[in-house]
């Protein structure tokens, strides 16, 4: 009965996979399509990998992504974590407030988000660029890192903090002696998953990204109009080699973490 | 608050402060465009401009026309020119957001040819100025139609023949499809009678056995492998078909189709009008519009760009489109009055 139920399971998964990653798989295989349709095989090419490093638009696009996304986890990480480590000192009304006040930006669609913060950003009259484009994308970061680090958190023994206050450290020793090195781990997954979320955002990044600095992904969906070329397949093979890279590196921490438990 | 701290809050300060200035204001001597990216506006072409002009070109990519009218609607001071959709220029015009276009500084807008001009969205032609167009039509495998029994395509109403049975692929959007229904009953685009939508919700379904596939990104795809032997699409797609296998030829049912026209019209709070007018008169010289047509692989409004066109472009009437084909197209106008209709039918007619 055992081997039955998880024989199942394993057909279960297998076909659960392969039906999540096979059509992935086949962008990866019409980047290398010589011809231009995907109703037909003409044969192996890596000229639209060619073609991809010479589009200077593409190249400058990913630049003001890469750059917008770095500063994002690095903000989100600091203001999330800060958050809260605040939230155990307050009270458990107030941490329930502090809780729903964070998916809020979750929760509410992103055009709307895009839209009011294209006003409020106007009205405080911030130029639009690298700037606006890291504030708002840290705004559906941060509670990401909240969540996280807090549930950490958790999991560490009060008396331990308390014993070191007692024993004559000042808050901000305890902090970075004991709680820092604690939520680490898990300050650093939060932040790759705000990395791979910034690269991701179109909607925002359409309202966000000034005159001048367009992100890749609203870049690649602003060419639909005009057609969308190989080019694009061949762009997504080199992201998703490198979101399974980030994604893989975050596992290894995490499990890192639970070895050293 | 430590000294580690701190020097991490005034790091980050830096950082955000350095950004801050990099996102400057406009200045003179430069202009801002928003529009559909790729290279809708190509950047070959910019760069020709800038290099003569000494102008910097900012290229604003947008997704859709709903952003572009967000965008300008928040920030008319940020945006120079703007190239979107006939019906946004119409809601655009309408707002006050456009500048009536001053001709005397485009010596060049001369070679507009007059049959895209003073339509719907600008019944004047003071506002906008068509930049690229593509209709919608039928591409057609005649041979295999032949095959099949069927007689040769020619209008609409030849897709209901009953030889073709799961033989045609569509566009799968409401109202392009019950525009053709409406138009192979003789009737206008986006028909708002209840009597007229009823016959056409009629026919439309005794249509659901020849359809194959509902695709919009690529319908021409199912000709070329052979699934389909008549396809529905935007021309642009019927260009990469014929081209794949020039047995798929395209037919302009005599019906009529439907035009979409994207023009260039200009903030009334540009901030660089001079600019603007300067960039819009380079883009209109003939063998700039004809360089642009075999970028973008668009219909050019501009006539007297013909002679540049490559061969294969000028050969093709599907890009050089005829004029006699160009009279006899319409616009999808007052989409937002039929719209939830025309979806209503279209998921009944989708499910059967």
């Amino acid at each position: 009965m055992k081997a039955k139920t998880r024989g199942f399971g394993t057909v279960y998964l297998s076909l659960f996979f392969v039906f999540l990653y096979l059509p992935v798989l086949s962008v990866v295989l019409y980047s290398f399509n010589a011809s231009r349709s995907t109703a037909q095989w003409t044969g192996w090419t890596l000229d639209w990998y060619r073609q991809l490093f010479s589009d200077r638009a593409i190249v400058e696009a990913f630049r003001v992504s890469i750059v917008v996304a770095l500063l994002t986890a690095l903000l989100s990480a600091v203001l999330g974590t800060f958050a809260a480590v605040i939230s155990l000192w307050v009270t458990s009304r107030m941490k329930t407030a502090i809780q729903g006040m964070m998916i809020l930006p979750l929760i509410v669609p992103e055009v709307a988000l895009g839209v009011s913060l294209l006003f409020f950003f106007n009205a405080m009259r911030l130029p639009f660029g690298v700037l606006t484009l890291v504030l708002s994308h840290s705004l559906f970061c941060v509670p990401y890192v909240y969540i996280m680090v807090r549930l950490r958190l958790q999991e560490i023994d009060r008396s331990i903090l308390e014993s070191a206050l007692d024993l004559g450290a000042s808050t901000w020793q305890m902090v970075r002696t004991i709680i820092l090195p604690l939520v680490a781990p898990s300050i650093v997954t939060a932040a790759l998953l705000c990395l791979a979320m910034s690269l991701d955002d179109v909607i925002i990044s359409t309202y966000m990204s000034g005159p001048r600095s367009t992100t890749l992904p609203v870049h690649v969906f602003s060419m639909m109009r005009v057609g969308v070329t190989p080019k694009v397949n061949a762009l997504c093979t080199l992201i998703l080699i490198g979101t399974f890279f980030i994604i893989g590196l975050s596992q290894l921490i995490t499990n890192k973490r639970r070895f050293a438990k | 608050m430590n000294r580690k701290s701190a020097v991490l809050l005034i790091a980050a300060a830096l950082v955000f402060a350095a950004a801050a200035a990099a996102g400057a204001q406009a200045r003179p001597g430069e202009i801002t465009l928003m529009t559909w990216g790729g290279d809708f506006v190509p950047r070959a072409i910019i760069e020709e401009f800038e290099k003569e002009t000494g102008i910097k070109v900012h290229y604003k990519e947008v997704t859709s026309n709903e952003d572009m009218q967000s965008l300008l609607e928040a920030n008319p001071d940020q945006y120079d020119l703007i190239i979107c959709t006939d019906y946004m220029v119409d809601i655009l015009r309408q707002n006050g957001m456009l500048e009536v276009l001053d001709k005397s500084q485009m010596p060049n807008y001369s070679n507009i040819n007059p049959v895209y001009l003073n339509k719907y969205y600008d019944p004047e032609s003071e506002y906008a100025i068509p930049y690229a167009i593509s209709i919608s039509l039928l591409l057609v495998n005649q041979e295999e139609v032949e095959r099949l029994g069927a007689k040769p395509i020619t209008t609409y109403s030849d897709l209901w023949q009953p030889e073709l049975r799961s033989k045609v692929v569509v566009v799968d959007w409401s109202v392009e499809i019950m525009g053709i229904v409406l138009k192979s009953l003789g009737y206008e685009y986006n028909e708002t009678d209840p009597a007229k939508v009823a016959e056409a919700r009629e026919k439309l379904f005794a249509l659901k056995p020849n359809i194959v596939r509902f695709e919009t990104n690529t319908p021409e795809d199912s000709l070329i492998n052979g699934e389909a032997v008549a396809g529905f699409m935007y021309s642009n797609q019927a260009v990469k078909g014929n081209a794949a296998d020039p047995r798929l030829q395209p037919v302009f049912p005599t019906e009529g189709m439907p035009i979409f026209m994207d023009c260039w019209v200009m903030s009334k709070a540009a901030p660089n009008k001079e600019g603007a007018y300067q960039f819009l008169d380079f883009i209109m010289r003939p063998e700039i519009a004809a360089k642009i047509a075999d970028i973008t692989k668009f219909t050019t409004p501009n006539k007297a760009a013909e002679p540049f066109l490559p061969e294969d472009y000028r050969n093709n009437p599907m890009l050089n489109l005829p004029d006699e084909v160009v009279e006899n197209t319409s616009f999808y106008i007052g989409v937002d009055k039929v719209l939830v209709e025309y979806e209503h039918i279209y998921t009944e007619f989708k499910l059967r």
